[in-house]
C-alpha cells in the first residue's frame, strides 16, 4: 500500500500535468510552433534520435569529464584552502573574482586557449562546476567543531589525523550539497560549451549544437525534444550524486538518521 | 531616427524641425523632386489622420545594409503614406521569427528560405517584398588557403550558424563534408589563423579584415546554386488586417531603397553613423560599392531582376530545394509565401 501510493501520486499528477497541456493547448488554440503537444515531440524525438542520441552521449561525455574533474580539482582546492589560514586568506579574494566572472566571458578565452572542441567544452563544464565544490567545501572544512577540535588537540592528534578523522568527515554533508548544486549546473556548462565551442558536421554534434540547428530551422517539437534529453542528463548527474552521498552519510549523518525514523 | 526625436518632448519637436530643414537643405545633393514634395506632405499629414505605429525588427545594429529603410523613415516617406515606423534595430536574429509571430513587431528582415521553411511548419508569416535580390552571406578566407570555389570547403572547419539552410545545402548538393564552428559574430580568430574561414557579408567583415591588412577571398554563398531572397516579412495576419498599411510599407520601402542605390547616400549614413558608432563613413562607402558590385539591391538586369522583384520560378526553385533538404514537407506556392497581390505587378515576375 505505502509503496503503491509512492508511485501512484506522481502518476496521477503526471497524468492531471498531461491533461492540462493538452487542454490549454484545445482552449487557447496554442499553435505547435509555440508549445507542441506531448505526442508531438515525441514523434519529433524518434525523427532525429539519431543525432538526439549522438548529441546526447557526446554532451554526456563533456559533462562527465568535466564534473569529475571538479569534483576532484575542487577536493584538492579545497583541502589545500583548509590546510592553512595563510593560504585561505591569501587565495580566497582571488578565487572569488574567478567565480564572479561570468562564463560567458570566460569562454571566449578559453577557445582562443583550448581550440574549438571537445576540450574547451569540457574547461567550460569543470569551471562551471568547480566553484559550487569549491566554496561548499571549504566552507565544511572550515567549520569544524571546536569541541571536536579540542578533543583532538588534547589527544595530541598531528594535523593529518585532524584533517583525515576530524575535517573531512566533518565537511562531507558540505561537499554533497556543492556537488548536488555542480550536478544540476553540468548540463548548463556543458550545453552552453556546444553553443560556443562545438564543432561538428551538422548532424553528429552535441546537445546545444542541435538546439541552436532546430531553433534556426523552427524545428519547434524537436526543440523541446532536445530540452527533454538535456533534462535526462542533469537527472543522472543528480541522481549520481544523491547516491555517493548516500553511501557517504547514511550510517551517521542526521540529515539521513531522521529521514528514517518513523 | 525616431527614439531619438520622440523621446525628448519639447526638445524632440524642435529637433524635428531642424532635421525637416536640413533634409530640404540636403536634398539638394540628392533626390531633390521627391524632397520638396514631402515638405509639405509631412507638415499636414500628423493633423489630418493619426499615424499607424508600426516596428520593423532588423536583423541586426543599424548598417547600410538598412539603409533604404532608414532614408525612407529620414525622409518622411513613411509618414507621407500614413506610417509611423519605429526602425529597431537587433542582435539576435534566432528569435525574430518568433517577435512576428507574436505580432510584438510588424516587420522584419530574413531571408525567403527561412520564411518559406517557418511558413512551411505553420507559422504565420508572410513575405512582403525583397530589399537584395541576393543573399550578402559569403564565406571569408585566406588567400593562401588556396580555396578557389566552394566545393574546396571540402573537410575544412568552417564558422558558420549551423542552422543555416547553405550548411545542408553546400554538404548535400556538393557532396562535401564542413567541420562546423557555431558562429560568433567576430574575425578575432579570422584575423589570427590563416587557415581560419568564416561565414560573413560580403558587405561587413571583409572590410574589418582589410583594415587589418588582410585581402580576405570571399565566395558569395548564392553562387552556390541556392540563391534566396533576403526580404521584408510580416504578420501575415496583421498584413490581412491592414493591406493598405502593408501595401503602402511596400512602396514606401522601396521608394528608400530606390533612392539609397541611385546615390541618396549622404543624410542616411550620417545617422547610421550616429545611431552606431561602430560606421564609419569610409566603412558604409564601401559597404555601399559592395552592395553594387555583387547586385544585391538591384540584382542582375539580364536574368530580368530588378529592386524588389519576386520571381515566381525562383521562389519555386527554393521551395523544391528546401523539400530536397527535408526542410519543407510538402508544395508552397509563391502566392502562399508572400503577399504579390500587394506587390506594384510589374515586381512580380513569372
Amino acid at each position: 500500500m505505502k509503496a503503491a501510493g509512492r508511485y501512484l501520486w506522481p502518476i496521477l499528477f503526471g497524468l492531471a500535468l498531461l491533461a492540462m497541456w493538452y487542454g490549454a493547448i484545445a482552449i487557447f488554440a496554442i499553435p505547435d510552433y509555440q508549445l507542441p503537444a506531448p505526442h508531438q515531440i515525441i514523434a519529433a524525438g524518434l525523427d532525429e534520435r539519431d543525432s538526439l542520441i549522438t548529441g546526447t552521449l557526446q554532451t554526456t561525455i563533456a559533462c562527465l569529464v568535466g564534473f569529475f574533474a571538479s569534483v576532484v580539482g575542487g577536493m584538492l582546492l579545497s583541502l589545500l584552502l583548509a590546510s592553512s589560514d595563510w593560504i585561505f586568506r591569501g587565495a580566497w579574494p582571488y578565487i572569488l573574482i574567478l567565480k564572479m566572472t561570468p562564463i560567458i566571458v570566460i569562454a571566449p578565452i578559453i577557445i582562443l586557449w583550448a581550440g574549438q572542441g571537445l576540450v574547451s567544452i569540457t574547461i567550460i563544464t569543470f569551471l562551471v562546476c568547480f566553484f559550487p565544490i569549491v566554496a561548499n567545501t571549504t566552507m565544511g572544512l572550515r567549520s569544524t567543531d571546536l569541541g571536536h577540535l579540542d578533543l583532538f588537540a588534547v589527544y595530541r592528534a598531528t594535523r593529518w589525523q585532524q584533517l583525515l578523522w576530524l575535517r573531512a568527515p566533518a565537511a562531507l554533508p558540505f561537499f554533497m550539497t556543492g556537488l548536488r548544486i555542480a550536478a544540476a549546473l553540468t548540463p548548463i556548462g556543458a550545453l552552453y560549451g556546444d553553443t560556443v565551442a562545438g564543432m561538428g558536421t551538422g548532424n553528429d554534434a552535441g546537445l546545444g549544437f542541435l538546439v541552436i540547428i532546430f531553433n534556426a530551422q523552427f524545428k519547434v517539437p524537436a526543440l523541446f525534444a532536445a530540452a527533454l534529453a538535456s533534462c535526462v542528463i542533469g537527472f543522472l548527474f543528480v541522481s549520481l550524486v544523491n547516491l555517493m552521498s548516500w553511501l557517504a552519510l547514511r550510517r551517521w549523518h542526521e540529515s539521513y538518521l531522521q529521514g528514517d525514523r518513523p | 531616427m525616431r527614439k531619438l526625436t520622440s523621446t525628448r518632448g519639447a526638445q524632440g519637436a524642435c529637433a524635428r524641425w531642424l532635421l525637416a530643414l536640413l533634409l530640404i537643405h540636403a536634398s539638394g545633393c540628392g533626390d531633390a523632386g521627391s524632397s520638396a514634395e514631402n515638405a509639405p506632405a509631412q507638415s499636414a499629414a500628423p493633423s489630418d489622420t493619426p499615424l499607424v505605429k508600426v516596428i520593423l525588427q532588423t536583423d541586426w545594429y543599424p548598417q547600410p545594409e538598412h539603409g533604404g529603410f532608414y532614408l525612407a523613415d529620414l525622409a518622411g516617406w513613411y509618414e507621407e503614406v500614413g506610417l509611423d515606423v519605429e526602425i529597431r534595430p537587433g542582435a539576435n536574429p534566432g528569435s525574430i521569427p518568433q517577435l512576428v509571430a507574436g505580432n510584438q513587431v510588424q516587420f522584419a528582415l530574413g531571408t525567403s528560405d527561412n520564411l518559406i521553411v517557418a511558413r512551411g511548419r505553420g507559422v504565420p508569416l508572410i513575405g512582403l517584398f525583397p530589399y537584395f535580390q541576393h543573399d550578402p552571406q559569403c564565406v571569408m578566407f585566406h588567400r593562401e588557403s588556396g580555396i578557389r570555389t566552394l566545393a574546396d570547403l571540402d573537410g575544412r572547419r568552417v564558422m558558420v550558424n549551423p542552422g543555416a539552410t547553405y550548411v545542408a545545402w553546400l554538404q548535400q548538393s556538393l557532396g562535401i563534408r564542413l567541420q562546423l564552428i557555431p558562429l560568433d559574430y567576430s574575425i578575432a580568430r579570422f584575423l589570427s589563423d590563416p587557415t581560419f574561414i568564416q561565414q560573413c557579408f560580403l558587405t561587413s567583415e571583409p572590410w574589418y579584415a582589410k583594415q587589418e591588412g588582410i585581402e580576405a577571398g570571399v565566395l558569395p554563398l548564392s553562387s552556390s546554386g541556392f540563391d534566396p531572397y533576403r526580404v521584408v516579412y510580416a504578420n501575415a495576419d496583421w498584413v490581412a488586417n491592414n493591406p493598405t498599411h502593408a501595401r503602402a510599407f511596400i512602396a514606401a520601402s522601396l521608394r528608400g531603397w530606390r533612392a539609397y542605390a541611385d546615390g541618396d547616400t549622404v543624410r542616411v549614413h550620417a545617422v547610421i553613423a550616429e545611431l552606431n558608432p561602430g560606421q564609419s563613413l569610409p566603412f558604409m562607402a564601401w559597404t555601399r560599392e559592395q552592395m553594387a558590385q555583387f547586385q544585391l539591391i538591384d540584382g542582375n538586369p539580364d536574368r530580368n531582376e530588378t529592386l524588389g522583384r519576386v520571381s515566381r520560378a525562383r521562389v519555386q526553385d527554393l521551395v523544391q530545394q528546401l523539400i530536397t533538404l527535408g526542410l519543407l514537407d510538402s508544395e508552397l506556392a509563391a502566392d502562399d509565401a508572400f503577399a504579390l497581390d500587394l506587390m506594384p505587378p510589374e515586381l512580380v515576375a513569372p
